[in-house]
């Protein structure tokens, strides 16, 4: 009986080690937009920094960028220039696991609450393989649900 | 004198390989520091696999080519990490632990195999891992996609299921050498590694001393004798082959993370071969192994490496021809170990036999009298 609970017992502690490591480990894809906005005025150009990144990363107006981050919980700094003036602004924001992220800088601004978006991570399925019949063409396209 | 003749007969594989390394050395025109340089990088990626092959030595199972059954373990480990997305350190750690369980198994299978071939555990455990390959291959080819469902669409093939050929590790190279490196005249030495490295040796000297590392000891020196003084020879021999096995599958991890990319079809086929080659350059034997033959055997083995090709170069011209050289002599070593060990048993036989008659003739001599 004792052998069988110090069993569970590793078992336990190794599953909730791996969990973390499973959390605090994962990559996430974060699609960065800043549409233009009719009416507003913009910043031409921003620095966004994530968490304890060394480089910021510039965004200009009506561009898009790709950054990957790590884990759960993340920083994110904010620098721009607007009307001569610098602005610096921090926000926290989560990923969850299995998720990929879009970030609309311009509803940020706008104080939106819907600038982060997310959509879970999809699973490739075997390519659908059709002849057709006429053409003789095969699509090797495979589709994703 | 007969001292000598009887260190030069027990290291002559590694007295050997000294010798063409030393005559090597001045015609590669490397510098001390590069192949320096070179060894600390191939011994922090090598030498932890070499060492899992220690232990079924002891239980007198000899090589086990079975290794690279834990390799595909280890790899399978680190296909899953790369399409959950899984970074870092933790990826590293992650395919670690998920290893275990995968090469375990595999392992435990090894050992039932080799059970049932005593006295054949070399050439079965080669056979099996050529056997399991097969397994791997339907696994990664068919089943990853179609029945393990992927997500990274960077190490799926395009048509929807089945691992590509090549699997890029950048998020993970290098993650645990750097971890905890010191620089030392501008190299970076794995300190985390060798601290991995140092673990496993000291975990092999404590074995040895435990229950279960003398069971296996008694078992190499006579299977007989263990089983009748009540060692379950079965189960020993199967647990030295799975601990083996599954320090393999986490070797294979640190190897891969070194290097950085997993060729999904390749990397563990020539791993057995490599390790076996390297630990019997190192002094070794079928019979015998300790961690001294391990290290240097990763040194002797990768210095050949490092030095056949930029020699073959400087003196025929062609890179090609010292890797020639290189592959010849690493298996032709593996051959002259095995035929001294075969050789040696043959005189160890007949030196007994001749005692055994001996003592028969002292005996009836006596009864004469």
């Amino acid at each position: 009986m004792k052998r069988i609970i110090s069993l569970v017992i590793v078992l336990a502690v190794i599953i909730a080690f791996s969990t973390y490591l499973f959390v605090s480990g994962q990559e996430h894809k974060i699609i960065i937009e800043n549409p233009i906005a009719e009416n507003i005025e913009l910043p031409k150009e921003m620095l966004l920094t994530f968490d304890d990144m060394k480089k910021p990363i510039r965004l200009r107006l009506d561009k898009k960028a790709l950054v990957e981050v790590k884990g759960t919980d993340h920083t994110l700094k904010i620098a721009y220039k607007l009307n001569n003036e610098d602005k610096v602004i921090e926000t926290k924001f989560e990923t969850p696991i299995n998720m990929e992220f879009t970030m609309n800088m311009t509803k940020f601004l706008l104080g939106e609450k819907e600038w982060i978006t997310s959509k879970k991570i999809e699973r490739i399925l075997p390519a659908v393989v059709p002849v057709d019949p006429k053409e003789g063409t095969i699509s090797t396209d495979a589709p994703a649900i | 004198m007969n001292k000598f003749k009887n260190f030069l007969i027990n290291n002559i594989v590694p007295v050997m390989m000294l010798i063409i390394i030393v005559l090597t050395i001045p015609a590669s025109k490397l510098s001390m520091k590069y192949i320096i340089e070179e060894i600390i990088t191939r011994l922090s990626r090598n030498l932890f696999i070499v060492l899992s092959l220690l232990i079924p030595i002891i239980a007198g199972m000899g090589l086990n080519f079975g290794i690279v059954l834990g390799a595909m373990g280890g790899q399978i480990a680190l296909i899953m990490i790369t399409d959950w997305h899984i970074t870092g350190i933790q990826g590293v750690i992650l395919a670690m632990i998920m290893s275990i369980p995968i090469a375990g198994a595999l392992g435990l299978l090894g050992g039932v195999v080799l059970n049932r071939a005593k006295g054949r555990e070399m050439i079965t455990s080669m056979i099996l891992g050529l056997f399991i390959n097969g397994v791997y291959q339907l696994l990664v080819l068919y089943g990853m996609g179609k029945i393990i469902p992927i997500t990274n669409s960077e190490i799926i093939l395009s048509r929807g299921y089945g691992i590509r050929n090549a699997i890029d590790l950048k998020k993970i190279r290098m993650v645990l050498d750097n971890a905890w490196a010191i620089n030392i005249g501008g190299k970076n030495i794995p300190v985390l590694t060798f601290v991995l490295i140092i673990a496993i040796c000291i975990f092999v000297v404590w074995f040895r001393k435990t229950k279960l590392g003398q069971d296996m000891r008694a078992i190499g020196q006579d299977m007989e004798v263990a089983k009748y003084s009540g060692i379950n020879v079965e189960r020993t021999r199967i647990l030295s082959i799975v601990i083996s096995t599954v320090l393999a599958g986490i070797g294979q991890i640190i190897y891969l993370q070194n290097v950085g990319t997993v060729n999904t079809y390749n990397s563990h086929e020539q791993i057995g071969m490599f390790s076996i080659a390297a630990l019997l350059i190192g002094g070794a034997t079928v019979a015998k192994a300790t961690i001294p033959n391990a290290l240097t055997g990763v040194i002797l083995f990768h210095m050949l490496f490092i030095l056949s090709p930029k020699a073959g170069k400087e003196l025929v011209g062609s890179a090609q021809i010292g890797e020639y050289f290189r592959v010849f002599i690493s298996y032709g070593i593996i051959a002259i170990a095995l035929v001294l060990h075969q050789w040696r048993r043959d005189k160890e036989k007949a030196a007994e036999r001749e005692k055994m008659v001996e003592e028969q003739l002292h005996m009836k001599d006596r009864g004469d009298k």
